[in-house]
């Protein structure tokens, strides 16, 4: 942006003379953005400014209200006009949000972009206001239950908006938000349209329009809010078990023990009469025909919803002390994930392979569902996830697709897993977050499966061809005849045009995947050098880029520095391939320390009564410096400054120490020992003192001075070159 | 930023005797809590929602004292007395690891409060607990002078088949164990000191439980703690000196070079530092009970049997500050790093949203029907820095700056709506409207005509209407 300097606001009133849109609001809003405009304008000047965004806010033109609005956002961002306008820029608003911007049947753009900058305008205003308790008591709160009115009624029109600043107040004013709780669900009802509408959202919207129905469950009732959620959530878990268990009528979920553990952990109706009143399922009941199969694919939108309900409630955004049954929770989700089709197998007189496939593409759906939350838990949870850390991870294992060979091998069904590949993806995931919760995991057999999992879909294949074409000349030459075979013989000539490589996105979970696993457990040396092998395969592929993956980096730092019981570090084949900073602690180990200083009885005494000598510890890169030639000068120098007193640099280093003086904690409270640089004294308030020096053994005795500090600024120009070696060793030499 | 000292007696003279919060860099005392004796304490941290746990001596009760109140919050029965206490934080989740007097060891969660384990770990008291700085191991000493390493996740297991084992077992004292540190470090890197009344301590890897170093003091080691930067070893001894001991040396080569490792002895007695040039010695003839050092590593605060606390300064080995006195020994010594000077974001605030109240803790091991249902307290109790993360999230666009490149980004795009809509309406709507106008036109001229003819027309009919109508009325007076 060009602007830098500061325009008056006496330049900007011309141009908002009668509604007039015709001026340019990237030369005028930047002026009224200046804080200097603004503090220096005259009273006038801003009451005029003000007034006129005012009426532009009060025209019944689309195009005018917009260009008010935003030049009131501009203008709000001074506290000066907040102060004296935002009561009347609020009201305006929320006019026009009230009035739809006179939307009838049919609905405009234009209409929608100033509506939804009006609301955005409205939002920044209460942001500023928010938190400041004369301004909010004065100002917002009067004004808020036409704000919610206004913000209900457009919720159809600009359902992004509206939900994003409803989400604010919910979070903040929830007395004033009480009387519309009905009105708000009853608009988020419409949008979500039972499960339909759900589906239709983007992700933030869904998101947003969730966390509002989840929180007017709760989060506004006057008191009791910790039973109220309690109550609402074991609903919840009620309805998601009625709606799974609508698959009983399909499949015989009595064939799987394990299974109906699970459901009878769960939370069931209520026998009690009174609670059963109680109970009130969130959406009507399905309608599903068995004879239709994608009806069973409503089965998976209502467990969509119902999940997204379930994770809003379990990560209470509002804040409110709760007690959360964890268990019921994890039970429902390792429910979703238990169900297979290998274990609960289809009623037998369904005998459609469509609704087949269909129920089976439900249920992966559901767990897909199941296992994003499951992704989600350990950061909401943390270390209270633990105690089911191994529950949990059996159940990852067992979704992984695998058959039992006749000779008793388990192997990965490899057709269903690039089939299932966005469910794979989802089982990584989960796992290596379960699995960054903790280290060293004593039982890392399921880990060896999901290892090897991970594994396969990092492979390069070819598309699966069709095997009456594949088969047999004579089938070959009768298609040629046809004419239908051309981009066959491609892919027999040239199979590498045609071979499918592992995505990106394949990669990114695998690498994050490997990196979690290399950190948190000691795998067989066999499986670590398959995941080594596919590191050092991986950085040579991506070695040519400009910049290395972030988690491609992480999975080679890992791979080093957890090495496992594997004693064949890739330390130098990762080093010959890329060059990586983190590397060079490797290559060039080093003590925790370089220079340090240490006292002794026969040392320098400052005027503290410190004593004090320094010590080289002979750490090479310490050396480096001492002998570059700078050092060599600054040595020189320092030596002149001993002998001829001041020179040209002690004013730096003067400056240097006043900054850093502080008289109250001298020398006791400043620690040399955490020094990096080599030992530094200035001649600033210098006296003479002694100090023992004594290199490869022999001692000498200097002169010098230092100062009564302990001066440890790496930018002071003066050094000790002195170096001592006092320790025991030498001592008994 | 400040770093802040908290000690508690282990026995007291007055009932009502303090435990207190000071700052080791200035004479400010943050806090103080009342009836404060212990076996052990655990604090949390400092400031708004933080905690205090304290096992009582001589009873099987765990009192919680609450950040702001001096007297205790909560007091929970526990099944026996506690000699050594430890609040842990795992991702985000509080838990407390208490060592009984019988050499149990016990695991609460305290959002939940179930008693998730209680292994039989040593033979006789445990004296000593500490945790690695990622909360994943656990190292318990005992006066039976074992010292055993756990994974804590194995001891936070619901129901775990078979029963967690420790991953260590150190039997190289000989006399009861006295204190426990831990370095900091990845998982492979951590080094384990443990320090006995046999006059020993020891330095351990963690991950292979292999002896590196023995250091030999001479006399019972109480206390022991660690340079940050594993540079210096220092020990509390019985005698009241503190005895500081070299990491890392400059052998005769003027090289610098590791003082541990391959199972090297190291003597650290006072006959090897005649001239006491490796000693503090302010504690004078007072056993040494506590020891902790500075984040900075310039500072050493130590505690002795006399109810003294010092703040030494390690490079002059001279006392920098002394605390308030305790009437009794301290048992137990936390320097934490605090910023008690910042507004915290639950103070803006109007919601408070740190639970008061903690789950009891539950006396027996937690039952089948408790593990599915699994019920936790949110926000996480006992972990205040959750919240105030989530507090922080909410309140982060208040410290944001005003975008005005993107806001201005924003207007051009909305602008764009407008223009081009105003230009189909120049470009389109224009046309149609001329096209409209001579439509009109045309038709106007058409109805004109039209009703010009039927005027004709219906002047014609009215006359012949009226000769008509005259010929009648002719015809009338005729008759």
């Amino acid at each position: 942006m060009g602007y830098q300097g500061f325009v008056g606001l006496d330049v900007v009133i011309p141009h908002l003379k009668d509604n007039s849109v015709e001026s340019d609001l990237m030369e005028i809003l930047p002026i009224i953005a200046d804080e200097n405009a603004v503090n220096e304008a005259s009273k006038a000047d801003l009451t005029h400014v003000t007034s006129r965004a005012a009426n532009y806010l009060r025209s019944n033109q689309p195009e005018v209200r917009w260009f008010g609005t935003k030049l009131v956002h501009v203008l709000c961002l001074h506290p000066r006009i907040i102060a004296s306008d935002a009561g009347n820029f609020i009201s305006a608003l929320t006019k026009i949000i009230g009035s739809k911007c006179f939307i009838t049947s049919t609905i405009d753009v234009r209409q929608i972009t100033c509506l939804e900058s009006a609301i955005s305008t409205l939002d920044f205003i209460m942001d500023k206001i928010r938190h400041k308790v004369a301004l909010t008591r004065e100002i917002l709160t009067p004004r808020l239950p036409s704000i919610v009115q206004s913000l209900v009624s457009v919720m159809y029109l600009c359902p992004k908006p509206a939900n994003f600043v409803l989400r604010k107040l919910l979070m903040n004013n929830t007395t004033t938000l009480r009387p519309f709780t009905s009105k708000i669900q009853k608009e988020l009802i419409i949008l979500l349209d039972d499960d339909e509408g759900l589906h239709k959202m983007d992700d933030e919207l869904q998101s947003l329009v969730v966390s509002n129905f989840v929180t007017i469950q709760y989060a506004l009732e006057r008191t009791n809010t910790e039973e109220i959620y309690r109550q609402k959530l074991l609903h919840l878990l009620i309805e998601m078990k009625e709606v799974f268990e609508i698959y009983s009528e399909f499949l015989d979920l009595n064939e799987d023990p394990n299974l109906q553990k699970l459901l009878a952990s769960l939370p069931s109706l209520p026998h009690n009469e009174e609670e059963k009143g109680n109970y009130k399922p969130l959406f009507p009941s399905l309608d599903i025909d068995t004879l239709e199969p994608l009806d069973t694919l409503k089965i998976s939108r209502r467990l969509h919803l119902l999940t997204s309900l379930l994770r809003e409630f379990i990560s209470n955004s509002s804040g409110i002390a709760v007690k959360l049954p964890l268990g019921y929770v994890i039970s429902f989700l390792e429910l979703n994930l238990s169900l297979d089709l290998r274990f609960a197998p289809m009623k037998k007189e369904f005998r459609d392979v469509s609704l087949k496939k269909t129920v089976e593409f439900s249920i992966i759906k559901n767990k897909i569902c199941a296992l994003k939350l499951l992704t989600q838990l350990p950061s909401i949870f943390g270390g209270n996830l633990l105690p089911h850390f191994s529950s949990l991870l059996s159940v990852y294992e067992l979704s992984i697709p695998v058959e039992i060979r006749k000779n008793g091998h388990i192997t990965i069904i490899e057709e269903r897993v690039w089939s299932q590949l966005n469910f794979i993806h989802q089982i990584l995931l989960a796992a290596s977050e379960l699995l960054s919760l903790t280290y060293n995991v004593v039982n890392f057999t399921p880990v060896l499966k999901l290892v090897d999992v991970a594994l396969l879909i990092t492979k390069s294949r070819l598309p699966k061809l069709d095997q009456s074409n594949s088969n047999g000349g004579s089938s070959l030459k009768r298609k040629k005849k046809g004419g239908q075979v051309i981009p066959l013989s491609d892919m027999l000539s040239h199979q590498h045009l045609f071979t499918i490589t592992a995505s990106k996105q394949t990669l990114a979970v695998v690498r994050q995947f490997f990196a979690t696993v290399l950190k948190t457990c000691h795998l067989p040396s066999s499986k670590q050098s398959q995941i080594l092998r596919f590191v050092v395969i991986d950085t040579v592929k991506h070695r040519s880029e400009a910049r290395i993956d972030k988690n491609l980096q992480e999975l080679i730092h890992n791979s080093i520095l957890f090495p496992g019981h594997d004693r064949n570090s890739i330390l130098p084949i990762i080093s010959s391939i890329i060059s990586d900073e983190f590397l060079s602690v490797f290559m060039n180990p080093r003590f925790p320390i370089s220079p340090r200083r240490d006292t002794t009885e026969g040392g320098n005494i400052g005027s503290n009564g410190v004593t004090i000598s320094y010590i080289d510890d002979g750490d090479e890169d310490s050396d480096d410096e001492l002998d570059d030639d700078d050092s060599l000068s600054k040595k020189q120098k320092t030596s002149d400054v001993i002998t001829e007193g001041v020179d040209s640099y002690e004013v730096d280093t003067v400056e240097i120490l006043n900054k850093n003086d502080e008289p109250e904690n001298t020398g006791l409270n400043h620690n040399p020992l955490v020094e990096q640089e080599p030992v530094k004294i200035s001649s600033w308030k210098r006296e003479e003192t002694q100090v023992e020096v004594s290199v490869s053994g022999l001692a000498k005795e200097t002169a010098v001075q230092i100062s009564n500090e302990y001066d440890s600024d790496s930018n002071s120009e003066f050094e000790i070159p002195v170096i001592v070696a006092n320790d025991s060793d030498d001592d008994d030499e | 930023m400040d770093e802040s000292v908290f000690y508690t007696p282990s026995t007291a003279t007055d009932a009502a005797e303090l435990s207190f919060l000071a700052s080791i860099r200035s004479n400010k005392s943050h806090v103080q809590f009342r009836q404060c004796t212990a076996n052990a304490a655990s604090i949390t941290g400092t400031g708004q929602g933080h905690r205090l746990f304290v096992a009582c001596p001589e009873k099987a009760l765990v009192q919680v004292y609450l950040w702001g109140k001096e007297s205790p919050e909560q007091k929970m029965a526990v099944p026996e007395e506690l000699t050594s206490l430890l609040w842990v934080h795992i991702f985000g989740a509080g838990f407390l690891v208490g060592g009984g007097k019988s050499g149990r060891l016990y695991v609460w969660e305290l959002a939940s409060g179930y008693l998730l384990s209680a292994r039989e770990a040593h033979y006789q008291e445990v004296s000593c607990l500490e945790v690695s700085h990622d909360g994943q191991v656990l190292v318990s000493g005992g006066k039976d002078s074992r010292v055993l390493i756990w994974r804590l996740a194995d001891l936070i297991q619901f129901s775990p088949d078979p029963l967690p084992k420790p991953v260590h077992v150190l039997t190289n004292h000989s006399l009861p164990i006295t204190s426990i540190a831990l370095t900091k470090g990845i998982s492979n890197d951590i080094k384990l000191f443990t320090s006995s009344l046999d006059g020993e301590v020891r330095h351990y890897n963690v991950s292979s439980g292999e002896l590196l170093t023995t250091f030999i003091f001479g006399e019972p080691v109480n206390a022991l703690a660690v340079d940050p930067a594993q540079r210096y070893l220092y020990a509390g001894l019985s005698s009241g000196t503190i005895r500081l001991v070299p990491l890392f040396i400059v052998n005769h080569k003027n090289q610098l070079e590791s003082n541990t490792g391959c199972g090297k002895l190291v003597s650290a007695t006072s006959a090897d530092d005649p001239e006491s040039q490796f000693a503090i010695t302010s504690h004078q003839d007072s056993p040494v009970t506590c020891l902790q050092v500075s984040a900075d590593g310039g500072l050493l605060v130590s505690a002795d049997s006399a109810g003294k606390v010092f703040v030494n300064d390690i490079v002059s080995r001279q006392v920098a500050r002394q605390l308030r006195d305790c009437s009794g020994p301290i048992s137990t010594l936390r320097l934490l790093i605090n910023d008690l000077e910042r507004v915290e974001p639950s103070d803006l605030s109007t919601k408070s949203s740190t639970p008061r109240i903690l789950p009891n803790l539950k006396r027996s091991l937690i039952s089948d029907t408790e593990i599915s249902k699994h019920d936790i307290s949110i926000p996480a109790a006992g972990t205040p820095e959750g919240d105030i993360g989530s507090l922080t999230s909410d309140n982060e666009h208040l410290r944001e700056q005003f975008d005005l490149r993107g806001f201005l980004n924003q207007v051009r795009k909305e602008h764009a709506v407008y223009q081009i809509n105003t230009e189909e309406e120049a470009d389109v709507d224009q046309p149609v409207q001329q096209q409209q106008n001579t439509d009109e036109t045309a038709s106007t001229q058409q109805y004109a005509s039209q009703l010009k003819e039927m005027t004709k027309a219906y002047n014609e009919l009215r006359r012949v209407h009226q000769d008509l109508y005259s010929e009648h009325l002719k015809l009338l007076d005729r008759d």
